[in-house]
């Protein structure tokens, strides 16, 4: 068979001592990184391109690619241990991680994280080498039509989010929305909500958004009580999950890898929305979903599986169609350019070496993290007992560090302390910080696809139901939208 | 015996010491100098910034740090560039939005007068290629097409007030056709949409879009810049084809805050130059599709101030605004 022949050759390829190493070298940088917030895998690959001028392209490709997946096994661990999102894509696993830390359970939530994360890391591998190009191609299916009503569909969806009161999740989502639109509006070029401040033209950046929301705001709650409190309560009860956990676990991260999968294929949707999109599935499809943001183990699962499903696919545009989907992939294409290598259909038969060496070194790498993050959930959890009075200067250290990374400006650290205050408000209101920050992600996406799609169409709305695609997922969000208020139309009839 | 010589070597080296110092005016560099980048880490003009980088420290005898200071279109680092001490320790890179943002946006500095330019390093060319389902082959063609289809055609950029955006605007305001402009948010997802045929046409960066053209994904019409590219010289320019007299590229250069001192200014500018003509540095600029330039400072001046005047009338004839 062809594609055992190919693998083998990957696997041959990708055991040679130096490729191993580098492979490690691009996992274990991918997951200190992960945990830094603000720092991340464009900013780490950029500064070490200069270093790949002086390595053959097999092991500079190994490398890079390991730094970019292995900062999404990282990421999740400051989010579970202290509220913290260390990656664009691992906010969402706050919301569950960091309640099971709280709860004694930081141990299996880490460890699940990082299962998770190999389960779908591996599935990913294998999507790229099955169906790479197929893939790629029905990537660009999706026009500016079909990403408007993918994202109505999330929107909507978006009221799953919320705990309690859905007015009050309804009120978080616009505010997300909002916050989401300052800055140079893609298609006029005009800068919105800026009030003349040049850093706010580019808009607020994720990180500023999510570590305020969470990590600062989460900090200010707790100082505020006077008696000493401790944050976390419960008993650590073991470091890995039961056997119960494990089997609550399995399912969502089947599904989370499908849907992160489909979104990593998709240039236009950014790296939060898919564990956001598998969030809110698993919430819906769990038989009690109170349990969800109460540390529910399904919410930790589905995200990192989603994520790093996503951080495996996206690497098929760049190596199917030689076109960077992100900036990220457009630092690694222009390193292997500088190789000689131009990527695209022919490269799995120009360069087979190339090509399979990197999807074994995916797997090999994927192994290695998992066994890196495996030991290190021991330390990571004893790092709980450090009093919170002394543990929290930390954080906000950490918070601070992470956003002046980002573009060395100390107007981000001054926004963040903002929109932590805000935070802080929020959580005195009872509103969740979780659906204004998806209103925040989907509101500029959904806007600037909408206005691109009637740009295109000349201002004619039929477009969004005569494209077959886009009208499933029109037809799709009639459906949630009937699903969700055929219960509260029944509750009322039965009230008059 | 001993003790003697070692202090007439302890001598020796101190007079040849004071005789270095009065032999160098300005002992310049000392210390390591910072290169800002006004794009966060990842971008070309990063890219291009850490190509030079390690030659240029080579040359310098100290170590040149790369600093992003992204943010709206590199004005965010100019504002704060400005202010900077002109000793020579901070330079930074100039990209077309230098040249762009003082029609676009109110700046709180002077694009010319409050800087030092050093040398203009490189520059690209954008290629005009067309999705296949477009029946042109020719620049002359296309145009006679827009003129039979007008406001039908749509064109793709990887932003407002980019070069991409900005060729097509170009080639509107030279031309008289009308297209409607799509922007997208970044290269990528730009050159996704036309390899998608979502839009008709694109002026894409060299390396971007050469590589599809090939492939018989896209078709290549023309190159923007004043002559044929090295990476494709059988495609002719868009000067040549039949609008004579346009041009655009995407240029890096190097400034330094104004009044720095000429003396830093050349040693600066001869450095630089000399690691652009290294083999190591002209491979890595021109395999991403980058034409090292190394200019004087006066021809990068002008250069600059052409740009300005040039780009302040299109974008007043486009009405694109930025506040």
């Amino acid at each position: 068979m062809d594609l055992l022949s190919n693998l083998a050759l990957g696997f041959g390829v990708a055991f040679s001592l130096q490729n191993l190493a580098y492979c490690f070298a691009g996992v274990a940088l991918g997951t200190l990184i992960g945990v830094l917030p603000g720092v991340g895998p464009l900013v780490t690959i950029a500064m070490l391109f200069p270093i790949t001028f002086h390595l053959p392209a097999v092991p500079a490709i190994i490398m890079l690619a390991g730094i970019f997946y292995g900062a999404q096994y990282g990421g999740s661990t400051t989010s579970i241990l202290v509220n913290l999102p260390g990656e664009t894509a691992s906010a969402v696993t706050c919301i569950d991680g960091y309640q099971m830390a709280r709860r004694g359970r930081a141990g299996p939530a880490l460890a699940t994280a990082a299962l998770a994360s190999f389960f779908a890391g591996c599935v990913g591998t294998l999507l790229i080498a099955l169906a790479g190009p197929t893939l790629g191609e029905w990537a660009l299916k999706f026009g500016a039509a079909e990403y408007t009503s993918l994202m109505l569909m999330a929107l909507v969806a978006s009221a799953v989010m919320t705990q309690g009161d859905a007015v009050k999740g309804l009120a978080m989502v616009v505010l997300g929305l909002l916050v989401g639109v300052v800055g140079v509006d893609v298609n006029s070029g005009m800068a919105r909500y800026s009030f003349g401040i040049p850093e706010l033209v580019d808009g607020i950046g994720f990180t500023v958004v999510a570590v305020g929301l969470f990590a600062v705001a989460e900090i200010v709650a707790n100082l505020e009580s006077r008696e000493p409190r401790e944050v976390y309560t419960g008993p650590v009860t073991g470091l890995m999950p039961t056997a119960r956990d494990i089997r609550d676990a399995a399912w969502p991260t089947v599904r989370g890898t499908a849907v992160g999968a489909c979104f990593g294929v998709l240039p236009g949707t950014g790296p939060a929305l898919s564990s956001f999109a598998t969030y809110m599935l698993e919430k819906k499809l769990a038989r009690d979903p109170s349990r969800f943001g109460r540390g529910a183990i399904e919410g930790v699962a589905a995200p990192e599986a989603a994520n790093n499903a996503a951080a495996q696919t996206a690497f098929i545009p760049m190596l199917t169609l030689g076109i960077p989907a992100s900036a990220t992939m457009a630092v690694m294409l222009a390193a292997l350019t500088l190789q000689g290598i131009a990527t695209g259909p022919q490269v799995m038969l120009e360069k087979p070496d190339l090509f399979w060496g990197l999807i074994a070194s995916m797997w090999i790498g994927n192994c290695l993290l998992v066994v890196l993050n495996l030991p290190l959930v021991g330390i990571w959890v004893k790092l709980l007992t450090v009093p919170y009075r002394w543990l929290f200067p930390s954080i906000i250290l950490f918070c601070c560090i992470g956003n002046y990374s980002v573009s060395n400006n100390p107007f981000d650290v001054y926004l963040c302390a903002v929109i932590g205050v805000l935070g802080y408000v929020l959580v005195k209101l009872e509103c969740e910080p979780a659906p204004l920050l998806l209103g925040y992600v989907l509101g500029p996406l959904l806007e600037e696809n909408l206005r691109r799609a009637l740009l295109i169409a000349r201002g004619d709305p039929t477009v969004f139901f005569t494209r077959p695609l886009s009208l499933v997922f029109m037809i799709a969000t009639v459906l949630i939208l009937v699903v969700m208020i055929a219960p509260a139309a029944r509750g009322m009839r039965r009230g008059t | 015996m001993q003790a003697s010589s070692m202090t007439r070597l302890l001598a020796l080296s101190l007079l040849l010491g004071a005789g270095n110092c009065a032999l160098a005016q300005a002992p310049y560099p000392v210390k390591p100098v910072r290169f800002i980048v006004g794009f966060p880490p990842g971008g070309t003009n990063d890219i291009t910034a850490r190509i030079l980088v390690p030659k240029l420290s080579e040359y310098l005898g100290q170590q040149v740090v790369v600093e992003n200071r992204g943010g709206a279109n590199t004005a965010i680092a100019s504002e704060m560039f400005v202010r900077m001490a002109p000793d020579g320790y901070t330079i930074m890179m100039n990209a077309p939005g230098h040249a762009t943002n003082p029609a676009l946006l109110k700046l709180n500095f002077d694009s010319i007068n409050d800087f030092a330019f050093v040398t203009l390093l490189a520059e690209s060319q954008n290629l005009l290629v067309v999705h296949p389902s477009l029946p042109v082959h020719s620049v002359k063609a296309l145009i006679a097409l827009s003129k039979q289809r007008p406001g039908e055609i749509n064109y793709g950029s990887s932003g407002i007030g980019a070069t991409p955006h900005l060729s097509g605007e170009l080639f509107k305001y030279m031309t008289g056709v009308n297209w409607v402009h799509i922007p997208y948010k970044g290269g990528g997802p730009g050159v996704i949409a036309l390899v998608a045929g979502e839009v008709s046409l694109y002026f894409g960066n060299v390396p971007t879009v050469i590589r599809q053209a090939r492939d018989g994904k896209l078709r290549a019409l023309a190159t923007t810049g004043p002559k044929r590219t090295p990476a494709a010289p059988d495609i002719p320019t868009v000067a040549e084809s039949g609008v004579p007299g346009y041009e655009v590229t995407t240029f890096y250069g190097m400034s330094a805050p104004a009044r720095t001192p000429r003396a830093i200014i050349d040693r600066l500018h001869g450095d630089t130059v000399r690691a652009l003509n290294s083999p190591e540095v002209r491979d890595r600029l021109q395999g991403l599709g980058a034409d090292p330039v190394g200019n004087t400072p006066e021809q990068y001046t002008a250069f600059m101030k052409n740009e300005i005047a040039k780009w302040d009338k299109v974008i007043k004839a486009a009405g694109i605004k930025g506040e």
